[in-house]
């Protein structure tokens, strides 16, 4: 029987970016010593694993040679190898090295996928080689089975997230960061830092699931399925948003993206109410960080609608008014994440004031959090369109985001330190750079304590927004008289 | 099929690299892409390509807008930029295949295609060796390969000729006349005018960003010579300094240069004017042995239009 048919159809079918990056990964340098690190990790865990069995004469110790193999294979997996990706696409759209593959007929979307997937199966690679070592912790004794494959399926989502999180990031890069280089190492360095931030993040919730469930429970399966919802919408909306970064510029190409997001959130929202209060805490929180990548995102869109974009502008006003946050705009998209916002932040508080959902003593510290972030985010994109096209002359709007997530970030990091140093609640400088920090409600407290850096985010984000009145009121001016030109 | 540029504009943070220019390209045409240094010509062909976003003007291929719906371009534009961007461990072979697979095409048809470009653009010896251990030349029939794989109806080429030695200049001369003959429009810019001269139907000259002609390359010297001052060569049997010295007393001479017996100048006078020119140099006892207007090609068109500008 001649298999050639076969074969040749599944080369076919196979996306062209995964057989060249693959090709690329396994004659790369980075791909060999990740293994050789990896594989190196793994015996001298069992090593000194054995060695404990040997000391004690019994095997017993199982569960920690489990947790640390897992450790090592995440640490991996899930940090270095989406980072590494992330670096390597963003230099390659810093570089120019793909521009000759963005005109080819290949959809943006396949082109996502065929990043994605190669760095889906280099992790593959790894679970498959650890698999043996993760087998033989299986007659060490304390393994419980349901468990280590839960959080080794677990962790594999989550490397995958962050694979595909790094790409995002990384289709956010340009080679002109104001037009004149350095775009690639901020957004390598800020997407680095991000990522790292979200692994440990990750790390503790999991250690902490592991410590608190048994997985004997309905209501836990429950609680992980819920999860896996979550997880698998964050990767469909930024996996939908990196391919959009490679749509034409003048098309209309956010319509369908938020289109669909709107559906989602809106399934999202109302079944996560209906669980209990950590699931709608991980759901507002995964919203929240959507919500603030919009916001820089929303930069990068066109301030002058293209004439495609013009000529898909509905004529009856009611269709206008329905459509204008759905379409590609700056002022569109905040509409949008306007919208969003509020009515998210209108479940949970119906949700609590029911009790149906969480517990209302922690109501108003989620609602400052969510708006002050808000705000912070929407200003710092905002701030950084205004600098970049005034200050910078920048004219690709594409740098704005890099330019926002970084601002952010950094006046973050340093104003946090600069408050803590000045006693931020007593001194001049402190008080400043409590009023300038994104993340001012953690470090100025949590009960009962946040409405000062709501405040602050409130004037923040009404200056942000007068610095850009102008073309805010153009576009506006546009979109609702399309018809009336016409 | 017709490509047309109407008032393309692209201004740069502190610089206008295309600033209104207009021009058509035809299929079955090869069109030089002419200008100094930094003209905007790389600039203008990345808009065409829909790799850049001009900042105002209209692409239209066949009167639909490549500015508003780029998707249109990607079958039927091929670009080659001035060098291959960098592509570390893929060979020649991996290289093309993997284009042919982003741009759709299935097994046996990419198998065929690829084999045919890399017959086509002599590259089957060279098919199993790294991209980045190749010469300029051989990247550049890669990088032509490639852009051949959707079988474009337009080729746009930036300086393919850059780097060659002679017999690689020759044979990309013969690879573009056989790809016009198979009914392609190409728009190539080069420095070396002489060979653009010699294998371009029309032309289109920028510098500084502007327009300055563009059309057949027969009409563009025409209009030149006819708006403008002729080149006259004069060959004494005498030195030439004194025929440069009657010379300089003639009114419609100017810029005169001499090289042993040789001397040219500019005429901005009719042909009766010229021959009465010659009859006076006669008179005047010189002894001349060739006298005639020096033929204009793309060359001279360029020299003489051209400031040698950069911005």
């Amino acid at each position: 029987m001649n298999y050639n048919h076969y074969i040749e159809q599944f080369d076919d079918f196979l996306n062209a970016i995964l057989v060249k990056e693959l090709r690329q990964t396994v004659r790369g340098k980075f791909f060999w010593s990740i293994f050789l690190l990896f594989l190196l990790f793994i015996c001298l865990v069992l090593f000194f694993s054995l060695n404990e069995v040997n000391r004690y004469g019994g095997f017993h110790n199982g569960e920690t040679t489990a947790s640390f193999l897992l450790a090592i294979l995440y640490f991996i997996s899930g940090l270095l190898v989406p980072i590494n990706l992330g670096k390597k696409t963003a230099a390659e759209i810093g570089d120019a090295t793909n521009e000759l593959l963005y005109i080819t007929t290949m959809t943006p979307s396949s082109i996502i996928k065929g990043k994605f997937l190669c760095g889906a199966v280099i992790i593959l690679m790894l679970y498959s080689a650890i698999v043996p070592f993760l087998s033989l912790t299986l007659f060490m004794g304390g393994v419980d089975v349901r468990l280590l494959l839960l959080v080794v399926f677990f962790s594999y989502i989550f490397s995958n997230l962050g694979v595909i999180f790094q790409i995002f990031v990384a289709m956010s890069n340009t080679s002109d960061f104001n037009d004149s280089g350095s775009a690639g190492v901020v957004n390598t360095v800020v997407a680095s830092v991000i990522h790292l931030v979200l692994w440990i993040t990750s790390v503790s919730f999991g250690a902490s699931f592991m410590n608190r469930y048994s997985m004997r429970d309905s209501s836990e399966i429950v609680t992980l399925v819920v999860i896996f919802v979550i997880v698998c919408v964050v990767f469909g909306l930024l996996f939908a948003a990196s391919s959009i970064k490679l749509e034409p510029e003048t098309s209309n190409k956010m319509y369908t993206f938020r289109v669909w997001a709107s559906i989602i959130w809106m399934i999202g929202t109302l079944a996560t109410s209906f669980v209990n209060f950590e699931v709608v805490v991980v759901w507002s929180s995964c919203v929240l960080i959507a919500l603030i990548l919009f916001s820089f995102n929303n930069q990068t869109e066109p301030e002058v609608y293209s004439n495609r974009i013009l000529s898909e502008i509905p004529d009856s006003l009611f269709n206008k008014i329905s459509k204008f946050p759905f379409f590609t705009g700056v002022v569109n998209g905040f509409t949008w994440n306007v919208f969003v916002a509020i009515l998210t932040l209108m479940v949970v508080i119906v949700g609590d004031i029911t009790h149906k959902i969480g517990y209302h003593s922690d109501r108003e510290f989620i609602l400052c959090v969510f708006i002050t972030q808000f705000l912070h985010a929407n200003a710092h994109g905002f701030f950084a369109s205004f600098i970049r096209k005034n200050i910078l002359k920048a004219s690709n709007r594409k740098g704005n985001f890099n330019f926002a997530l970084a601002s952010y970030i950094i006046t973050g990091v340093v104003a946090t330190i600069v408050y803590n140093m000045f006693d931020g609640r007593r001194n001049p400088i402190g008080i400043v750079c409590g009023i300038i920090n994104p993340f001012f409600i953690f470090t100025y407290g949590t009960r009962g304590e946040g409405l000062l850096p709501l405040i602050a985010a409130v004037i923040l984000f009404g200056i942000a927004v007068l610095l850009n009145i102008k073309s805010i009121i153009e576009q506006l001016t546009s979109y609702f008289n399309k018809g009336a030109e016409d | 099929m017709i490509l047309t540029v109407k008032h393309l504009r692209k201004q740069f943070e502190n610089c206008l690299a295309v600033d209104d220019i207009s021009f058509s390209i035809e299929t079955g045409e090869i069109t030089g892409f002419v200008g100094p240094n930094g003209a905007g010509k790389t600039t203008t062909m990345r808009i065409l390509a829909t790799i850049e976003q001009c900042t105002d003007g209209l692409v239209e291929l066949d009167g639909r807008s490549l500015l508003e719906y780029p998707e249109l371009a990607r079958k039927h534009i091929g670009y080659v930029p001035d060098s291959l961007p960098s592509n570390s461990d893929m060979t020649v072979h991996e290289y093309l295949d993997f284009f042919a697979r982003a741009y759709g095409l299935k097994t046996p048809k990419r198998q065929e295609t690829v084999s045919q470009l890399e017959e086509f653009t002599n590259l089957v010896g060279i098919r199993e060796k790294y991209i980045d251990s190749l010469s300029k030349g051989m990247k550049q029939r890669v990088s032509i390969a490639r852009a051949l794989i959707s079988d474009p109806d337009f080729i746009l080429m930036d300086e393919p000729a850059a780097g060659l030695d002679p017999r690689a200049r020759i044979e990309l001369r013969e690879l573009l006349k056989i790809l016009c003959e198979q009914g392609k429009g190409i728009l190539i810019s080069s420095h070396i005018l002489s060979e653009l001269s010699e294998i371009c139907t029309s032309t289109v000259i920028i510098e500084r960003g502007e327009l300055l002609k563009s059309g057949k390359i027969s009409e563009v010297v025409k209009e030149v010579t006819s708006s403008n001052k002729r080149v006259i060569h004069i060959r004494a049997l005498e030195s030439s300094e004194e025929l440069s010295k009657k010379l300089i007393l003639e009114p419609l001479v100017s810029k005169i240069s001499v090289l042993g017996n040789d001397i040219e100048f500019e005429y901005e006078g009719s042909d009766e004017q010229a021959a009465d020119l010659l009859s006076v140099l006669i008179k005047g006892g010189f002894h001349i042995v060739a006298f005639g207007f020096k033929q204009q090609n793309l060359e001279s068109v360029f020299m003489n239009i051209t400031k040698g500008d950069v911005q």
